[in-house]
């Protein structure tokens, strides 16, 4: 792995509202059935097919990819990996045979015997639809000059799921959306995006509302659209999303409650000595606000970003590289809080 | 969030229906979900995940996992797929097919439960044949452009020519129907 800073790590386009953009496809192989009904042996044949068409394929991003077997993590660095956006909860889970490539600056992920044979993934820190969804294009192409692919003339790419089929891409954006859900039109908002066939969830799951104002939102088409056309629908939306944020600010900006609340959650991150999740989540989505803003000075949406990430209990345990019950989670957590933003 | 058929129970199932392209979203209860017969998984399309959170979305997909997602479930299951040995029974208890063969094997009876979840059947993205010509007709088709009806139907009974020269007979009456229903409205 290279020492530079991984794009969980950074900001990037948009930076005040937008997190992180990620591009996913999925392809199958002609030859084997589909993972949910796969022998341990051809599973095993798959991994290595895959594995080698990437490390052996002889392009110039050969040499960037490692093969990681699941089973030879620990619980910890597969929750991790989740933590990360690397890895799929599911594929976290059980681990047995499973096996993924991962590209030095863990900005490519490809999962093998997910749900599907082979999910690529791209992702970069804000926002970046048409670049990630061109590393994903030349990932698939060079992969399929060495993989024979399931592609069907009327139904496009052929998945496991029916719901993928076609583009089999799902190309997602992540946004810190706090004015917009203050404001109480976001149910409304996520009704015009699903006439537009895409999708907005909460950072915690559907139906859970979401903590700390993280949304993502998604395209739901794949049969009948193109990949280019699908992007820049949902590019369009988004900026669309981005202008609706930033008045909402705006709107809020000088009022006494919405800057006691910020320069609170300022104080209590700058001092507690035990933050638990729930608790860092709420409190850190006012703080983001509030430097997106520039009413709070002294530390980076970068820093911000990467934080957010380094406290999340498996990720810490890594780092710390011992077990730590909850409490001792919830002082570490607040100990790397105060060395950020203190 | 409240389900929005009872409003009592806190809603578990992210429904979407795509019918010709006008997308509906609900969220529903178990319960609920189960009653207005949308159990199977394919009513439901969280299937690639999201940003990585444990649990939350894992306990929809298995709640949605259950029953039968498929219209035509009725039908004998009795036919295997050669490759992989899936009867549609099994793959409609899944949610998955077990192969690519299985979309060849299953063609028409999967093709309802498709068309009802895209609300489209044909690819027109990386990999789709003649590609600039079907992605104009798609174009064509969508964009509302201030165009006679006259016109409308002119430039469809040329396209379903063009169709039925290619001997696309299945994309030529999706058109014929398309300039039934114009004439129809005149």
């Amino acid at each position: 792995m290279t020492s530079g800073n991984k794009w969980y790590q950074l900001s990037g386009a948009q930076a005040d509202v937008v997190i992180s953009t990620r591009v996913r496809l999925a392809r199958n192989l002609r030859e084997y059935p589909f993972p949910g009904v796969m022998t341990d042996e051809q599973r095993a044949a798959v991994n290595k097919l895959v594995r080698d068409a990437v490390i052996d394929g002889g392009s110039a991003l050969s040499g960037r990819f490692s093969y990681i077997e699941l089973g030879k993590l620990s619980v910890n660095e597969r929750v991790s990996m989740v933590e990360r956006h690397l890895i799929s909860p599911e594929f976290a889970r059980k681990p047995e045979g499973r096996a993924m490539l991962l590209m030095d600056d863990e900005s490519v992920s490809i999962m093998i015997c997910e749900e599907d044979h082979i999910r690529i993934q791209v992702m970069s820190q804000g926002l970046e639809l048409g670049k990630v969804y061109d590393m994903a294009d030349k990932i698939d192409t060079l992969l399929s000059e060495r993989l024979s692919f399931a592609v069907d003339e009327k139904l496009g790419y052929l998945t496991s799921c029916p719901t993928n089929l076609g583009t089999a891409m799902r190309a997602s954006v992540m946004l810190h959306l706090p004015a917009i859900e203050a404001s109480g039109i976001l149910r409304g908002l996520g009704g015009n995006i699903a006439k537009l066939g895409m999708a907005i969830r909460g950072m915690y799951g559907e139906g859970s509302g979401s903590r700390g104002a993280i949304y993502q939102i998604s395209n739901q088409e794949t049969l009948g659209v193109s990949e280019q056309g699908t992007i820049e629908k949902l590019d369009k939306v988004i900026g669309q999303i981005l202008e609706l944020e930033r008045k909402e600010r705006g709107k809020i900006s000088g009022s006494d409650a919405q800057s006691d609340r910020i320069w609170r959650a300022w104080g209590i991150l700058r001092s507690a000595r035990m933050i638990s999740s729930d608790e860092f989540v709420e409190l850190y989505s006012a703080v983001r606000m509030g430097v997106s803003m520039g009413l709070l000075s002294g530390v980076t949406l970068d820093k911000l970003n990467s934080l957010f990430v380094r406290v999340q209990p498996a990720t810490m345990i890594c780092e710390s590289g011992k077990q730590l019950d909850a409490a001792q989670r919830d002082a570490m957590r607040a100990q790397l809080v105060r060395e950020c933003i203190g | 969030m409240k389900c929005q058929n009872c409003g009592k129970n806190e809603a578990n199932t992210h429904l979407k229906q795509n019918i010709n392209g006008n997308i509906s979203e609900s969220y529903l209860c178990s319960e609920c979900a189960e009653k207005l017969g949308y159990g199977g998984i394919f009513s439901g399309y969280g299937s690639f995940g999201n940003f990585g959170n444990l649990g939350l979305f894992d306990s929809i997909f298995s709640s949605l996992l259950g029953g039968s997602g498929f219209a035509s479930a009725s039908l004998p299951s009795a036919v295997k797929c050669k490759k992989c040995g899936s009867t549609f029974g099994d793959i409609s208890e899944r949610g998955t097919v077990g192969c690519a063969d299985c979309y060849d094997t299953f063609r028409e009876r999967l093709a309802p439960s498709i068309e009802r979840i895209h609300g489209r059947s044909r690819h027109i993205g990386k990999g789709a044949a003649a590609k600039p010509q079907r992605e104009a007709e798609v174009k064509a088709k969508t964009e509302a452009k201030p165009v006679s009806k006259e016109d409308k139907i002119k430039d469809l009974r040329a396209q379903m020519q063009k169709a039925v020269d290619k001997q696309d007979y299945e994309q030529a009456a999706v058109l014929r129907d398309r300039i039934k229903e114009l004439e129809g409205l005149k």
